[in-house]
């Protein structure tokens, strides 16, 4: 469908999803008042677009009008007796992040870098440091506006067209422009987290330990060492982070530092990266890394900001990856496969002789449904260069995730195939036929949604 | 200190009043459309804990922006800065437009902003320094083939600026307008420009830098002024094929 669009100003850009996994030219508007919302094309596809971040193309397509949120990123009201915050959809969680706090509330449940969009947040249907403890975005979203050009603009929540709430939590976009959103806040118990570190000597303890302390820990992952082989395969380490008791330090600073990330990007990455990446120099970083988080066992006192958004301080590892990209494989197992799954995975990518630059396990809880990425069990994430190798590896994963059970995270991976979705979410058909009935043409589209055929 | 912005919820507009917010200013700002204006005036509240007042008024209509742009005006009071940063254009605007719509643009563009000027210039503090900032473009620089009547608007509210320079001789009030280049505004997006386009929130930076200047013109970014030399000494024969 050509992009009918004559009311508003729209250029051609180069996008790309975050894992360079998928690049095309699209057209993109920005609008910058409220007014131009309904002027956005009836009958063109369309997408929102936040912080573009995403690493499945999840706000463009070719055929797709994307429309950028930047200019919608104010903060529309706040109560400071309940917490409770209503923002723009474009607004950038670090941004969020600053006011929230320094009026002594926090969102416990926020992606790892602050560059992200509160939109995008909810259209992915996030999960933050402790899913088991928290649950998804969707625990803090009270209600939202949306825009659909056939519809106008929604509020949308629990009580008020409950079934468009559901689909838009974790609907991708697919349901129309998500204006603004009322969220929910915490109080912030302190501002200062303290971070323990406990090494396990392999995955199976490594595994058996997330889920032990899962339930005492405010923050908690874990990190493994994909580089060894044998034994000490998976070894690592579990960080887990409470919020600083009030009195523990009398001297804990009073003002938490205001967070300015810089831009998180795709394009500044290191060329040929492939010609460093390799199994000797992983593991001497996995040696390094290990050896820098040994002060982390005693504990380690950070201010909040770094404990919600850790990437800030990691972005040279998506440089390292390099230009020609890289995959993000997390996925969602029952806790008794899990670790038959991960040796596999290991004893696979050392066939084909590909270095895993990261491996990283949660622990999650809760019902799942319709197509957000929740429920019970280990969510664990692997990172490995693009290559020719790879795609090997990723037909195994693929086809081993539907054979153990498992789910993919679908906004985190920009190339999984249609069937992989259909096999992992029973509930797909639903959400396709609820999305049809509330949109007819199905104006909203992006390169994620056609892919996956939502 | 207290500061107005006619145009304060998009654009350059925006960006000064977020600026003014950060350092401190009571503001009353304008805007085109309630929603724009409710969503810029709590923003800015409930950030920078200053005191903002909304009002929702089209400048293209001037009657009716000058009768509530008045009342509004007795209401917020004595005020050190005025910053005038609304405008319009139209990829009609060749010389044929049509007649309402013209006076329409004449009125964004030049009426309605020195009415703001006349409803406040009683309102301006005696005792604390205070500034008149208008907005005009390159494109006022000469006579040409699109814009027509935006450029025009623009060359007469900088012959208003430099009378308002002269009045205000020996006085608190400074007058300051500004001939901006091309920004990076909804006005501009998508369009291939000759040259680049500047940041808006850079442009607010570099404008409440300069809140003491010395009344006059002044070029933005700065390089526009080279330019408007050539523009200007260009024989008209060649200017007209550079136009065609």
């Amino acid at each position: 469908m050509k992009i009918n669009a004559p009311e508003i100003s729209i250029k051609q850009e180069n996008l790309s999803s975050f894992d360079n996994g998928v690049k095309s030219t699209c057209a993109i508007a920005q609008p910058d008042r409220y007014r131009h919302w309904a002027s956005t094309p009836r009958d063109s596809y369309q997408i929102s677009r936040g912080a573009g971040l995403s690493l499945s193309a999840a706000s463009f397509e070719t055929e797709s009008l994307s429309v950028s949120h930047n200019k919608f990123n104010r903060i529309l009201d706040f109560d400071s007796a309940t917490g409770e915050v209503e923002v723009e959809a474009g607004i950038r969680l670090f941004s969020l992040h600053n006011f929230l706090v320094a009026n002594g509330y926090f969102l416990p449940i926020q992606p790892g870098h602050g560059q992200i969009s509160i939109g995008g947040c909810v259209a992915a249907d996030i999960h933050g440091k402790n899913q088991l403890k928290d649950g998804n975005f969707l625990e803090q979203v009270i209600s939202l506006k949306l825009f659909h050009p056939s519809h106008g603009i929604l509020n949308l929540s629990r009580a008020s067209n409950a079934d468009l709430f559901f689909l838009t939590c974790g609907g991708y976009g697919l349901t129309g422009h998500i204006l603004s959103v009322r969220l929910q806040t915490q109080v912030l118990p302190s501002q200062i987290v303290v971070t323990r570190a406990q090494r396990f000597p392999d995955i199976d303890s490594g595994l058996q330990l997330l889920n032990n302390e899962a339930t005492k820990a405010d923050f908690i992952h874990s990190w493994h060492d994909f580089s060894q082989t044998g034994k000490k395969y998976g070894s690592g380490m579990v960080f887990m982070s409470n919020f600083e008791a009030i009195d523990e330090h009398a001297g804990s600073p009073s003002k938490t530092r205001s967070v300015v990330p810089k831009s998180l990007g795709n394009r500044h990455r290191m060329p040929a990266a492939n010609l460093v990446v390799n199994r000797f120099s992983i593991s001497a970083l996995n040696s390094a890394y290990k050896r820098i988080n040994s002060t982390n066992m005693k504990g380690k006192r950070s201010d909040i900001a770094d404990a919600l958004f850790p990437i800030h301080h990691l972005q040279g590892y998506y440089y390292f990856l390099g230009s020609h990209g890289f995959h993000e494989y997390q996925i969602l197992l029952s806790k008794d496969v899990a670790a038959d799954y991960l040796k596999q995975l290991g004893a696979v990518a050392a066939e084909l002789k590909i270095p895993i630059t990261l491996a990283s396990g949660k622990i999650f809880g809760g019902q799942q449904n319709l197509i957000r990425f929740s429920g019970e069990g280990v969510c664990f994430a692997v990172n490995f260069l693009r290559s020719t190798q790879a795609n090997v590896l990723l037909e195994w994963l693929d086809s081993n995730l539907v054979l153990f059970g498992g789910k993919p995270n679908l906004i985190k991976d920009s190339r999984l195939p249609r069937q992989i979705a259909e096999a992992c979410y029973p509930e797909i058909g639903e959400f396709r036929m609820k999305l049809r009935n509330f949109d007819s043409k199905r104006l909203f589209r992006s390169q994620m949604s056609e892919r996956l055929g939502l | 200190m207290k500061s107005v912005v006619i145009g304060g919820t998009a654009g350059v507009g925006r960006e000064i009043a977020t600026a003014l917010a950060v350092k401190g200013h009571s503001l009353l700002i304008t805007g085109k459309d309630m929603e724009d204006v409710d969503a810029c005036t709590m923003d800015l509240r409930l950030r920078y804990g200053v005191q903002v007042q909304g009002l929702a008024i089209d400048a293209s209509n001037s009657t009716i922006f000058i009768r509530e742009l008045g009342a509004a005006a007795a209401n917020f009071g004595e005020i050190n800065y005025l910053f005038l940063t609304i405008g319009a254009s139209s990829e009609e605007d060749t010389g044929d437009l049509q007649i309402e719509n013209a006076i329409a643009m004449l009125s964004s563009n030049f009426l309605a902003t020195i009415m703001a000027i006349q409803i406040f210039r009683i309102y301006f503090s005696k005792s604390e320094p205070t500034g008149v900032i208008g907005f005009s473009s390159v494109a006022a620089i000469r006579g040409r083939k699109k814009n027509v009547i935006y450029a025009a608007s623009k060359r007469a509210l900088e012959s208003y600026f430099e009378s308002l320079e002269l009045i205000s001789q020996g006085t608190n009030l400074s007058a300051q307008i500004y001939r901006l280049g091309f920004i990076d505004t909804y006005q501009a997006y998508g369009q291939r420009l000759p040259f680049p386009k500047v940041n808006p929130k850079k442009v607010a930076k570099m404008i409440i830098g300069r809140l003491d200047a010395a009344s006059g013109i002044s070029y933005y970014p700065r390089y526009w002024q080279l330019i408007a030399i050539v523009v200007k000494i260009v024989p008209l024969q060649i200017f007209k094929k550079m136009n065609s």
